[in-house]
């Protein structure tokens, strides 16, 4: 389905501006209608938070954006953040965070960076309900390559294990942290896919690091995960807009159970949306 | 008329590149809409297909070629020429990999150099080219590009001949030699042969050298062969002898683009002539081709009067005409079975793709639901004769005992089911297997049949008319599965509501009043059929290809279920051919039978379907289940073209008859062996069209 038949993420907030960036009226569009959002006040509710700016077209269905726990106890735990990535993708919001739950991509999509096809095969993830009406996915897996964003070494062949939990915190939200088990420091994402059009989308990452700067510095970590990024989009922009809900349209292996309950996922939301509409 | 909205297009070859282009990897190419992955299978061998992953719908063409397979860059996923996944990385060895992990290939192949496809089932488009064989001659590439233009346009462009002296005003014509004699035009078996001499300029030195001629006026010959629908042969004379045959290949990429993909042969050498020269002067030619329609209308005129012709446009008049005959599913060269190499007809059919409405909103939504859902289901009955209904509201634990137990009866020993066989050989009462002579399957196909009552009797009672008994039969009950009367009778019933759900879209939809059918369809002879389809009983017959002949349904609808064994259900569909319905789960096939027809004067369609064999042996033997519920009139409904549906002075097509007169004179066709595949077979002598 595309993003404008599902009625219900119009419920979630959406980063539409990086907070620094925003200074006069802007205009940005928002499941293919433009709205202007503007520092005085205007028709949508605004919230700046994480570095972004925020909206909701529809009718929130919590007061904020979900947390970020990295950013919110930075100061205890020692996090830096950053606002890694904010570029609009010709791809439907909903493939990125199918991307973004499927571990399995990782062998062929980024076997330049930190892939490799001879690890394609993976456990199946753990699945387990979250706080945040998602669910959190486990998965431990072995990596080459990122030797080089750990600066642990320069080998990009050094094999590392590392857990993944994914949290998906609403529709298109997820949080993602990185385990190496004192192979380097963790890090942490936050990603959303705001809905521009059925076509579009703002691909969002905020990046926490751990570690000092010395052991994790900054420009090595970004340099790595550009080229990362970029491998995810040349495909995701090939997929088709049309994301199928339902459990038939494609076909699922057993390693995609966290991309298969997203689709569940989805599928409820829009559900309990028809049957609160009629 | 837009390319994409002519069906009879898809049946084509088109050439969409040269095939040393897809050796260093996959290639997206655009074919009527349908996005394609081209990749190289081996040397002079392609496959393609459409360019989507089935697991998470990247495109294959951003991949790679490796062992004749194209691999998803996504996972990892390789594919093979059928189409068929051959590798998913992630799957534990040994594991069998999914059917449904397929690509939707389309036909493929390299004939002269260049690389074919065809969406469906390919009935021609490939020229014959004699000179392509011939020694003397040489082969020159020349283009492969996309222009934004239909190609409707540039074929017409390659047949007026009068567009030269404007046009190429630049290259080799003149506005002083624009009146020109009227071409020679004849109607071939692949379309056209049009045949002028031009007084033509050679403006440009290329043109010189590259005709090798040293006078600025020339006279030329030119035969133009039209293969339809979008290939045109050209084939150029010179006084000097030089033959200059031009291929102009065009594939319609969507409704307002085309790709040209030109070659030329010709009777000289390089060093007569050098290869680079043919292409510089072509290469004129066609940019201001090029440059005028990319400024003409996608939408072709098939209409004569719709624009202004002359005596010199017989060419362009004459390709009017075979449109028309490609929008209207006449052309002859569409009753042909493909000609595609070796492709398996059957596992080639393309889908159907049968709408899917879902009738919820039909009963609980707003007038606007409703009036939506009784227009997508005439819409569909209309078109295709066939819709996928869900939201129907059968209850599955119902439907699930019922094929429980119908597959459990069909896997007991034949003599176990051969006691509740028709003691009258009767093919309506009980079950029915393959066999020789009255009572038995001609097919290889095994049925279990009921009707509403147990007993003509109790129907009378009911209040069914009194000659019922020549319609309905004893039931005949099976001892074992235990249950199995009890499922049967309460799917009946399920079937009984579905039938009332649809009668009143069907109202709607198609302007009646609310409930006119109720009294019509309500004390009828309705029958369940469970079929069942394996190879397991020995009954002498042919192997036939078929396990249902193509046929159509001698009732008002069918709702059918079916189960995704192999071997598939399959409808005609007119200019199309033969296209497969695909099982969608949740869903009922719902299909127009002949009395709807007739009630609507044909304006719902009754579609020919049939039921084909797997190919392979070893899926033979998998089961498959399909249980179609006929819906029937009462005895006493009159049957004929309902006076209010038709349009002003839109005539009746049949006769008003009882229920009754009608079901009398097909069940004697059946007892006198004229069954409806019969019947079929017989319409099909008169009409190649629906062959």
């Amino acid at each position: 389905m595309r993003v404008t038949e599902l009625r219900f993420l119009r419920d979630y907030w959406y980063p539409v501006l990086v907070a620094t960036d925003w200074h006069r009226p802007t205009e940005v569009t928002l499941f293919g209608q433009r709205h202007v959002i503007d520092p005085a006040g205007g028709e949508l509710p605004v919230r700046v938070r994480y570095g972004l700016v925020w909206t909701c077209v529809g009718e929130p269905v919590t007061a904020a954006p979900p947390c970020w726990p990295e950013a919110d106890t930075a100061a205890e735990n020692g996090w830096r953040t950053y606002v890694e990535f904010f570029e609009r993708w010709a791809c439907s919001a909903p493939r990125i965070i199918d991307n973004n739950l499927d571990n399995a991509h990782v062998a062929y999509v980024h076997r330049g960076s930190f892939g490799d096809p001879a690890f394609a095969r993976l456990p199946r993830p753990d699945l387990r309900p979250n706080n945040e009406g998602g669910f959190t996915a486990v998965v431990t897996t072995r990596q080459v390559g990122v030797g080089v964003q750990l600066g642990v070494t320069d080998d990009e062949s050094t094999v590392f294990v590392r857990d993944t939990v994914t949290d998906l915190v609403a529709p298109l939200t997820t949080r993602i942290r990185l385990r190496y088990h004192g192979a380097g420091p963790d890090y942490g994402f936050y990603g959303v896919a705001t809905p521009v059009d059925d076509t579009s989308s703002i691909y969002v990452r905020l990046t926490a690091l751990g570690g000092t700067p010395d052991e994790q510095p900054w420009e090595r970590f970004h340099a790595f995960g550009t080229r990362v990024k970029d491998e995810d989009r040349t495909i995701l922009e090939t997929t088709d807009c049309d994301f199928p809900v339902d459990l038939t349209s494609e076909v699922h292996l057993k390693v995609d159970a966290p991309t298969v309950a997203y689709r569940r996922y989805l599928a409820r939301l829009l559900q309990e949306d028809l049957r609160s509409c009629s | 008329m837009l390319v994409t909205q002519v069906p009879a297009f898809r049946r084509f070859w088109y050439p969409v590149a040269f095939v040393e282009d897809v050796a260093a990897g996959p290639i997206a190419r655009r074919v009527l809409g349908e996005d394609l992955v081209v990749w190289s299978t081996g040397p002079d061998e392609v496959a393609a297909a459409r360019d989507k992953c089935p697991h998470r719908s990247s495109k294959l063409s951003i991949g790679w070629a490796e062992d004749g397979c194209v691999v998803c860059p996504y996972h990892g996923w390789r594919f093979g020429a059928d189409g068929r996944a051959t590798h998913i990385p992630q799957l534990d060895p040994g594991l069998p990999i999914p059917p449904k992990a397929q690509l939707r290939s389309v036909h493929a192949c390299v004939r002269y150099g260049v690389v074919w496809v065809a969406l469906e089932d390919p009935v021609g488009g490939i020229p014959a080219l004699p000179e392509a064989g011939d020694p003397t001659y040489r082969y020159v590439r020349q283009f492969d590009e996309v222009w934004a233009a239909a190609a409707t346009r540039l074929v017409d462009n390659s047949f007026d001949p009068a567009h030269v002296a404007y046009v190429h005003r630049g290259t080799f014509g003149n506005p002083s030699s624009a009146h020109i004699e009227v071409p020679e035009v004849s109607m071939t078996d692949e379309g056209l042969l049009a045949r002028i001499e031009l007084e033509v300029d050679n403006h440009l030195d290329v043109a010189r050298r590259a005709n090798g001629e040293t006078t600025t006026r020339t006279v030329r010959t030119t035969v133009s062969r039209f293969v339809a629908p979008f290939l045109r042969v050209m084939s150029i004379t010179y006084p000097n002898g030089l033959h200059h045959l031009l291929v102009t290949g065009i594939c319609p990429v969507d409704d307002g683009h085309l790709r040209l993909v030109q070659w030329a042969l010709r009777n000289d050498t390089e060093a007569d002539v050098p290869a680079a020269d043919v292409v510089a002067f072509d290469r004129a030619v066609t940019l201001e081709d090029q440059h005028l329609l990319e400024h003409t209308d996608p939408d072709y005129e098939l209409d004569l009067t719709d624009l202004v012709h002359v005596k010199v446009d017989r060419g362009t008049i004459a390709l009017r005409k075979i449109y028309r005959q490609f929008v209207e599913g006449t052309w002859p060269a569409l009753a042909r079975v493909s000609e595609a190499p070796g492709v398996d007809l059957r596992r080639g059919a393309a889908s159907a793709e049968v709408p899917v409405v879902d009738i919820a909103p039909f009963f609980d939504g707003t007038p606007d639901d409703r009036a939506a859902v009784a227009a997508a289901m005439v819409d569909a009955c209309a078109t295709i004769g066939f819709v996928l209904v869900s939201g129907h509201g059968v209850d599955q634990a119902k439907l699930d005992d019922f094929y429980a137990t119908a597959k459990e009866f069909f896997q007991l020993p034949l003599a176990e089911k051969l006691a509740v066989r028709s003691p009258a050989n009767n093919l309506f009462q009980g079950y029915a297997c393959p066999g020789d002579g009255p009572g038995f399957h001609t097919s290889e196909r095994q049925s279990f049949n009921v009707s509403r009552f147990d007993t003509p009797a109790e129907a009378i009672a009911a209040g069914y008319p009194d000659d019922i008994g020549s319609h309905l039969y004893d039931a005949l009950w099976p001892t074992r599965p235990a249950g199995f009367r009890g499922a049967w009778r309460a799917y009946f019933e399920e079937m009984e509501t579905l039938t009332d759900k649809l009668l009143r879209i069907f109202e709607a939809g198609l302007g009646l009043a609310d409930g006119w059918f109720a009294d019509k369809v309500d004390k009828d002879p309705s029958t369940l059929v469970a079929n069942y389809y394996s190879n397991d009983i020995e009954s002498g017959h042919e192997p036939s290809p078929f396990r249902f002949k193509a046929h159509v349904d001698g009732d008002v609808f069918t709702i059918l279920y079916q189960d995704d064994g192999p071997g598939s259900l399959q409808l005609h569909h007119r200019g199309l051919g033969w296209r497969n319905v695909e099982p969608v789960p949740g869903t009922f096939v719902v299909n127009i039978g002949e009395l709807l027809a007739r009630w609507t004067n044909d304006r719902l369609r009754a579609t020919p379907h049939r039921v084909l064999a797997p190919v392979d042996p070893a899926e033979q033997a998998l089961p498959r289940v399909s249980a179609p519920f006929f819906v029937k009139p009462n005895l006493d409904a009159r049957i004929g073209p309902i006076p209010e549906l038709l349009a002003p002075g839109e005539q009746p097509r049949y006769p008003t008859i009882t229920s009754r007169q009608w079901l009398g004179g097909y069940l004697a066709d059946i007892d006198a062996g004229y069954d409806s595949t019969e019947k079929f077979a017989e319409l099909t002598k008169a009409d190649p069209a629906l062959r």
